[in-house]
């Protein structure tokens, strides 16, 4: 608009508006005369004057101190690689925000230094880097300090949780909580000081409680270290600091008020003072000004604990607050092993009845053996009281620590076959190969507890010699994260598969699950296996989680050699059958699926025929037999899957495909959340829960699906591609724009990309770009291959329906997946009147869906 | 952050100092103001408990109030201090609609539940971001109108406030406001 239009439009409007509306229509045409534009101009701005509603009359001043109260100086900057969000905490050294690292979308916190500590950043990097290698699931991982021109910034875990401070009641908690919070706090300390890092700054405001109940200790290492002094310490703390330095002031040690170094037994009288104050809720010394406070804590006992707090727990609190440090426990893991001892004399107190609280001298050797007994307790007694929900387990890579060792591919290769062994029991949940692996590394096990949820986890390691193999399989508690079970087997190398069997039947055994008589059998089938083929099989495996076009290629080079070395070994077979089944799929796919699906039909055949027990080959004849129009056989094989391993994820996924084409809306959606539990880190399995919700017209519910699907990987296009078509499905045309956009920019202008934006185009009524897209893609297909079911849905969209049946009926030629959609996709309500597609339907035995 | 940064003194300064012509002067007038804004705010969080409500004009005032030493500056001065505010204002709620919406589309995935849903379409619900475009727009012929609606809307000033501001009568203020709240309602539900 230029603005000699805008201020006749304006001139026109304020005559006009002050005029009742019979005359001001005539008005506006008498002024405007041919002035179309102008009327028009006129029209609008009036009819939006009448409308009702408050539209922008109130300041959104609420809004706007709400939106202050959250962010601090660096919302919304970058910092490194970190996108700040809103500000958090407000502490000592700095300001802490949520922040996004852009890099892998990860949720993390970012401490953003005063000027103080940036002054000290040199020695805090240094320390920082030494704090990160503290890998504890009750210490707040550090994962970087960085520096940009703005300062220092320490970038660590993202807690969620409340300060210790603001959860302890006025009047303590009860002493079990107490020792449960005291040994969640020891074993951090503990683990801090096996690796020579001192906190330095241990208090309850350095502690967070999560909503599960667990503890996380802040800033381990990363304290800046007090002056020396009493003096200094004190006088700042008169000065201009009182809160800041008062709040430590209170956890500091006898020996650093007068002025000697913190070392591991300052931080056990830190601890000492939290003690004291889960305890009973407030602090064992105080004072009305910090010389006051200094002198009670130099010579005064600590205030009374209550009557109830057991005997044991007053012996630890005493140690810890001994006022010289050599009568206290040395370090974190001495108050660990007595606190365990504590928690052990409880726990036998209350089953035996009578057995007085040993004395202080006894705890060391206590400590040891009792720990072991109650360990075992608490595995058993779990596994006893838990058969109305499936214990889940997640099991790692394990480590291979052979001579020579090339790749992973022979440790991860046992960890995918106790996975798939696992998984055909029933009782239990077994999280899938792509969830559980993302958890490599020794910080797996925090991690794994927080984001699967996971209950125990089974880890290890395995040696092999060219004809003996030994593996040492590990079962973890993971909510303790302590090793509750380990056993070391030895075999020769071509009996590895009864191996496997021995651990998975020995950790069943563990869990107190009882195998029914045909787990059994299946488990005792002891088959050796050519090493040679065996590994040729586990490369293959290796190739084929990759899942790209050219790691296919590798995988099937690997089982083919498998097979011709031993065509008997059902497993290949089964794998091979999937790897010609991907390369079927327009994703990762190279060729037709035309020209596919008989080759993977014959390999699932093949395996089935071998050995008839394994799930994978019956779920890819399922799934062949599906996108076949073989209904009975897709049917009747995904069931057969399931029953054999009721953990494998995307047999879970492709059966809901399957119902969802058949019309059964409530038990695909059930199949595919199923998936997503077994499975919620798989980029497949969440879109395809967004896929099925989606046919099932639960379009919100899919649009929340894929944006889980991006928030864990952004770059993955079948989630953006499809998020983009539902949003248009519910018009809201520009986002859906902007991600197919984006999918066409991803995908250097892929064909489905530009379809799908396309029929976007002609979902919000630009028909001219949704054209325009469309006749160049019918134009490419003349040089490369296009799948016809995106032009079909582009040309029904823009209601051309006669080419939209040409290409359907070239659809149906090549028998394209989308096919069996026809039924089920709301994109396609638009054409189901039309006889043609009621004969289509008919055509590919769909007639009857409802 | 040295205390005598935000002294009044200090911000009348600045601001003569930006009235003068020194441009200089602007980014650190924003910083200040920016800082006092979010004191004011958090501080009005805590009491907000004993029943207090704020009244829209009364983050800008408060803030000019707190930073301004009134003696020593003209009223050009003053206008120009409201005018960053409502500037600044209109960023932060900008701002805070995006990471809101970034948020939505899942920077950490467990936000998003499946029972996640759009917000009910809402005839008093304002898009901020759909209307800082549209200023944005509006600007590009209408500069007058488009400072009218920041003045009142992000700012929270009363049509006599803007007024006196901008430098206009109030009656041009009320037809200003009249068409661009109508040409803008017009925008944003087309």
């Amino acid at each position: 608009m230029t603005p000699e239009r805008w201020s006749a439009i304006k001139e026109v409007f304020a005559e006009a508006v002050t005029r009742e509306p019979p005359a001001r229509e005539a008005f506006v045409a008498a002024r405007c005369g041919d002035d179309v534009e102008l009327r028009e101009g006129v029209e609008r701005l009036l009819a939006s004057d009448a409308a009702p509603g408050g539209f922008i009359d109130e300041s959104p001043v609420q809004g706007l101190v709400a939106a202050l109260a959250v962010r601090g100086r660096f919302s919304g900057a970058a910092r490194g690689c970190y996108r700040l969000g809103r500000r958090v905490a407000t502490g000592g050294m700095g300001e802490v925000y949520e922040a996004t690292d852009t890099r892998t979308a990860q949720r993390v916190a970012i401490k953003v230094l005063t000027e103080e500590g940036t002054q000290a950043s040199a020695r805090l990097k240094r320390e920082a880097e030494h704090a990160s290698e503290l890998d504890h699931p009750n210490i707040c991982t550090v994962y970087e300090v960085g520096e940009d021109q703005a300062g220092a910034y320490i970038a660590m875990e993202f807690l969620d949780g409340t300060n210790l401070v603001d959860a302890v009641p006025a009047d303590g908690v009860d002493s079990a909580t107490a020792l449960s919070m005291a040994l969640q706090l020891a074993e951090a300390i503990a683990h801090a000081h096996g690796r020579n890092i001192v906190h330095r700054d241990l208090k309850s405001a350095n502690v967070m409680v999560l909503a599960d109940g667990r503890l996380k200790v802040l800033d381990f290492g990363l304290a800046r270290r007090l002056p020396g002094d009493v003096e200094s310490a004190v006088s700042v703390a008169s000065l201009t600091e009182v809160g800041v330095i008062a709040g430590t002031l209170s956890y500091l040690a006898p020996e650093l008020l007068k002025g000697e170094r913190a070392d591991s037994r300052s931080d056990i009288w830190a601890f000492g003072i939290i003690l004291h104050e889960l305890l009973t809720g407030r602090q064992p010394f105080e004072g009305r000004t910090p010389f006051e406070l200094t002198s009670a804590i130099l010579r005064e006992p600590p205030f009374d604990l209550p009557s109830h707090v057991p005997a044991g727990l007053r012996v630890v609190h005493d140690n810890c607050l001994a006022k010289d440090p050599t009568d206290r426990y040395h370090d974190g893991s001495g108050l660990l092993e007595a606190l365990r001892a504590v928690q052990s004399g409880i726990r036998v107190r209350r089953h035996t009845k009578s057995r007085s609280w040993l004395g202080r001298a006894a705890l060391g050797a206590l400590a040891g053996a009792t720990l072991l007994a109650a360990g075992w307790w608490a595995v058993r007694e779990q596994a006893h009281a838990i058969p109305s929900r499936p214990i889940s387990i997640a099991v790692l890579p394990f480590r291979d620590a052979s001579v020579a060792t090339e790749t992973g591919y022979f440790g991860d290769g046992v960890a995918e076959a106790l996975i798939d062994r696992l998984g055909t029991i029933e009782s239990l949940r077994v999280f899938s190969r792509e969830s559980a692996m993302r958890f490599r590394d020794e910080q797996a096990l925090a991690a794994i507890k927080r984001e699967l949820s996971a209950d125990m986890v089974v880890r290890g390691s395995l040696r092999r010699t060219t004809d003996r193999i030994r593996v040492t399989a590990e079962l973890v508690d993971a909510s303790t994260i302590r090793p509750v079970w380990q056993q070391t087997y030895e075999r020769s190398t071509n009996e590895i598969l009864a191996l496997e069997n021995d651990i998975v039947r020995d950790i069943a055994d563990r869990l107190g699950i009882s195998l029914s008589a045909s787990r059994q059998s299946t488990l005792r089938v002891v088959r050796a296996v050519d090493p040679v083929v065996y590994e040729a099989y586990l490369k293959g495996r290796f190739q084929w989680n990759k899942r790209t076009s050219a790691s296919l290629e590798q995988a099937v080079t690997f089982f083919t050699s498998a097979i011709e070395r031993d065509p008997t070994y059902a497993p290949a077979h089964a794998a091979l059958a999937d790897c010609y089944n991907q390369q079927g799929t327009v994703l990762v796919g190279t060729a037709s699926p035309v020209d596919m699906r008989p080759r993977a039909k014959a390999e699932a055949i093949a395996s089935i025929q071998t050995d008839e027990s394994l799930a994978e080959a019956h779920a890819t004849l399922a799934y062949v037999s599906h996108y076949d129009w073989d209904w009975a056989t897709a049917d009747r094989e995904f069931r057969r899957a399931l029953e054999l391993n009721p953990n494998l994820a995307l047999a879970h996924a492709w059966y809901s495909n399957y119902l969802i084409t058949r019309g059964r809306r409530d038990e695909a959606v059930a199949e595919v959340r199923r998936a997503e539990e077994i499975d919620p880190f798989s980029l497949v399995v969440v879109t395809n829960v967004g896929w099925t919700l989606s046919n099932a017209r639960r379009p919100h519910e899919a649009i929340a699906a894929y944006r889980r699907a991006l928030a864990i990987d952004p770059s993955y296009v079948q989630a953006r591609m499809r998020l983009g078509s539902e949003l248009a499905n519910v018009g809201q045309f520009d986002e859906a724009i902007r991600h197919h956009q984006q999918v066409v920019d991803m995908t250097n202008g892929g064909p489905v990309a530009r379809a799908s934006l396309a029929q976007s185009y002609a979902k919000a009524g630009r028909r001219a770009d949704a054209e325009e897209i469309v006749r160049n893609l019918a134009e490419f297909s003349r040089q490369r291959y296009v799948s016809p079911v995106n032009m079909y849905l582009t040309y029904f969209q823009l209601g051309d329906r006669e080419k939209g049946f040409e290409w359907l009926a070239r659809a149906f030629r090549e028998r394209s997946n989308g096919i069996v959609y026809l039924a089920a996709e709301p994109s396609l309500d638009i054409v189901r009147d039309d006889p043609r597609f009621q004969r289509a339907l008919i055509q590919a035995g769909l007639s009857n869906v409802p | 952050m040295s205390p005598d940064n935000t002294a009044p003194a200090h911000i009348t300064q600045l601001l003569i100092a930006w009235g003068q012509g020194h441009d200089e002067a602007l980014a650190e007038l924003m910083t200040q103001v920016y800082e006092e804004l979010r004191r004011i705010a958090s501080a009005h969080l805590r009491h907000e408990l004993a029943g207090h409500t704020l009244q829209p004009t009364a983050l800008v005032h408060e803030a000019y109030l707190r930073l301004v030493d009134q003696r020593r500056v003209k009223w050009r001065n003053r206008a120009q201090f409201y005018g960053i505010a409502a500037q600044i204002m209109r960023r932060i709620l900008v701002d805070h609609a995006r990471s809101q919406h970034a948020a939505k589309r899942g920077a950490g995935w467990e936000l998003v539940s499946l029972a996640d849903h759009d917000p009910p379409a809402d005839a008093e619900h304002v898009d901020v971001i759909a209307l800082d475009e549209a200023l944005l727009r509006l600007a590009a012929f209408d500069g007058q109108q488009s400072r009218v609606v920041e003045l009142r809307y992000f700012g929270g000033l009363t049509i006599e406030e803007t007024a006196e501001v901008m430098g206009i009568s109030p009656a041009t203020v009320v037809r200003e406001w009249t068409i661009a709240r109508a040409w803008l309602r017009a925008e944003l539900t087309k």
